[in-house]
């Protein structure tokens, strides 16, 4: 490996035999993927083949890291964590921040492949080189908070530890998998940890990082790239309140969807705005090697139970409230508490039960069907019950663990009303109200995926654009372009937020540069995620995914939000052909021969 | 003519006194921009890139009207 920053090997884990190997990271990796999301995108590709069971024995997880990781460069301590999705399935890796991404590196490897299926719980445990899977019987059951803390105690509090809990022991599709507050959340990571029987992962490194820039240039830029961040002023308000600072004024530009999509304004957002949730906060809390600071630790009462627990975040809000009806905030707060606890996504869990919530509405669903829970809108005592029967999948539970369109295919109704893509719930902000991203969550492989491509910043904040947010004019080509630049932030790996700091495509460029010794361009960066987006076309192509699955719910072109004055509705099918040419993609949203050889995939053929 | 300004949270400082929770109703001159506005309450750049009236975006230039609630705000990501 001739550059810095990477340690040249990711460690491989067979549960099935209980052995262990190294899987070469090349040059040619480097080169055209990064790191990341960039090599998850291709290896993930190359280790899968089609049509796997995402929780059957031949699915993978991939944990990747990038070669910023574990550096100076701000903000990266971050991880990804990867596979088939059991939700969507399609390729899903989510990014997780704390400090578990760094010590991975530090203990002398860029990610961990892990294949088979342990007959027995296991937690794999990577000491250095030194690696071996310790019997986890006494840990299965167990949430995500008390596995952790029985882990520390025993192996020592040098250990970064992450874990899944009973969703992901129970196969929820959106289970996730926790490292202390942090979550590789969304798309049912945790389920296919459930699924091997692997239970936890603990990683403690003494090494280094090899860098390709002289040191001391490389600390100058990297206090550069620091005091940047530092001086902008939207630092100061994601110490403030973290992301919760936007969902007011989301909320009174009719954007924040409500009642599973039915409006996208609530009538009184007074009850979760941040300045109440700003009134919790006890203390602050950083991911390694960041110091905007954007955690907190909240305390709160409900119902007699004491709670000391992360500050909650705007989707999570939002996910576990407005759309569920709900803006009373200990019991949102309550929630999300419960779902980090039992290891699922608040996301996801909040659509779910969003969409029963507006089956039971319209009749379709009634509360005997729903085992006696009272899923309507508004309900705030209904919560806390029905996220542990998701999770033990009891009852109704069992329904709603396979995700809002999962759950319509078991009762053989409703599918209309499960705002999903692909199966990954809608984000919390309306496509009704951002054009940008109603393109973006149609087309983003995942599923809708708020994080691929924010186009609120060009249509709403005036950062990266200036766009109108419900004029469609020039979408497809900002849809095209942000969801490329944008892949190198999970490739480096560093925050997302740092796209609000002060950090430009060609900053990330340099970013990638500092470890490595690269010479990358802002137009390497395009090109780069340019790639990365089309690998993860292909892998969508071969599992049989097609235009059709390139859509909004019907409700979007339909209705307008009732609170909306100006009537707004928004028709992704009407932007697609522009969206793939943009792409270089033929009218199937097939990747042409043309744009595969120019990005160097020629070899990777797409599907017939 | 009167107008209300709404500011995020840190930037609720910078309002002058009698403001409360980053709101502040307030006497400006008829025919007063927005840019005007910011100008007279030290507003960084930042936070008059995305100016609202309801559901409405203003800009910069854009003269305010007596009993119009101006929201100055942030471009933080929510996540």
């Amino acid at each position: 490996m001739k550059y810095g920053g990477y340690t040249g090997k990711i460690l491989t884990v067979d549960l099935t035999s209980g052995s262990f190997g190294e899987m070469p990271v090349t040059d040619e990796l480097a080169e055209g993927y990064l790191g990341g999301r960039g090599f998850a995108a291709k290896i993930l590709y190359d280790e899968l083949a089609a049509g796997i069971d995402p929780l059957g024995p031949e699915n993978k997880i991939l944990f990747v890291t990038g070669p910023a990781t574990g550096t100076l460069v701000p903000t990266a301590s971050r991880i990804g964590v990867g596979c088939k999705s059991p939700l969507t399935g399609t390729q899903s890796v989510s990014y997780m921040g704390g400090h578990f991404g760094a010590q991975l590196k530090y203990a002398g490897w860029d990610g961990i492949l892990v294949s088979g299926v342990s007959a027995a719980p296991v937690t794999l445990v990577i000491d250095d080189g030194r690696v071996r899977l310790d019997d986890a019987t006494s840990l299965w059951g167990k949430d995500t908070h008390q596995t952790q803390e029985e882990l520390a105690a025993s192996l020592g509090t040098d250990f970064q530890l992450g874990a899944i809990g009973p969703a992901g022991e129970n196969l929820v599709s959106y289970a996730n998998f926790m490292h202390v507050q942090h979550a590789a959340g969304r798309g049912g990571i945790g389920a296919v940890f459930g699924s091997k029987k692997l239970k936890a992962v603990a990683v403690r490194g003494s090494g280094g990082i090899s860098l390709g820039t002289p040191t001391t240039d490389y600390i100058a830029a990297c206090r550069e790239l620091h005091q940047i961040i530092m001086e902008n002023p939207v630092r100061d308000a994601f110490r403030w309140v973290g992301t919760t600072g936007m969902l007011p004024h989301v909320n009174d530009a009719v954007g924040l969807p409500y009642r599973n999509h039915q409006d996208d304004r609530v009538p009184d957002v007074s009850g979760i705005h941040s300045d109440e949730i700003a009134k919790y906060i006890k203390q602050y809390e950083a991911c390694g090697g960041c110091n905007v600071i954007c955690g907190s630790v909240v305390e709160f009462e409900r119902n007699g139970r004491s709670y000391r627990t992360e500050r909650i975040e705007h989707e999570s809000v939002w996910a576990l409230g407005p759309l569920c009806g709900i803006t009373d905030l200990p019991a949102i707060m309550e929630a999300g508490h419960v779902c980090d606890l039992l290891g699922m996504d608040t996301m996801s869990a909040g659509a779910a039960l969003a969409w029963a919530m507006e089956a039971r509405e319209k009749g379709l669903l009634s509360e005997a069907d729903t085992d006696g829970l009272d899923l309507s809108f508004g309900n705030t005592d209904v919560l806390y019950d029905a996220l542990h029967r998701i999770a033990a999948r009891e009852g109704f539970g069992d329904v709603l663990a396979r995700g809002s369109r999962g759950a319509a295919e078991a009762v053989g109704k409703g599918a209309e009303l499960a705002m999903q893509v692909k199966g990954l719930d809608i984000a919390a902000y309306a496509p009704r109200a951002f054009t940008g991203m109603a393109l973006n969550y149609a087309t983003t492989g995942r599923g809708a995926d708020h994080n691929k491509a924010f186009t609120v910043a060009a249509e709403f904040l005036g950062v990266l654009g200036d766009y109108d947010r419900y004029d469609t004019t020039g979408k497809p080509g900002l849809v095209k372009s942000m969801q490329d630049s944008t892949a190198i932030i999970d490739s480096l790996i560093m925050c997302m937020f740092t796209v609000d700091l002060g950090i430009s495509v060609e900053l990330y460029a340099r970013c990638g540069n500092l470890p490595t010794g690269m010479t990358l361009t802002a137009d390497d960066v395009y090109t780069i995620g340019e790639r990365i987006n089309t690998v993860e076309r292909l892998f969508n192509l071969r599992e049989g995914l097609t235009r059709q699955d390139d859509t909004l719910p019907p409700r979007f072109a339909a209705e307008a939000a009732p609170s909306d004055p100006g009537g707004h509705t928004v028709d992704v099918a009407s932007l697609m052909d522009e969206y793939y040419a943009e792409r270089g993609w033929d009218v199937q949203g097939i990747p042409t021969a043309a744009l595969l050889d120019r990005l160097g995939l020629s070899d990777m053929a797409a599907a017939d | 003519m009167r107008v209300t300004v709404v500011v995020f949270g840190p930037y609720a400082s910078r309002l002058p006194a009698g403001s409360q929770g980053g709101r502040i109703e307030m006497k400006v001159e008829e025919g007063t921009s927005v840019r005007e506005l910011a100008d007279v309450l030290d507003l960084p750049e930042e936070v008059t890139r995305y100016v609202r009236r309801d559901a409405v975006r203003l800009g910069l230039d854009d003269v305010l009207s007596d009993g119009d609630i101006v929201s100055f705000v942030l471009p933080l990501a929510g996540g």
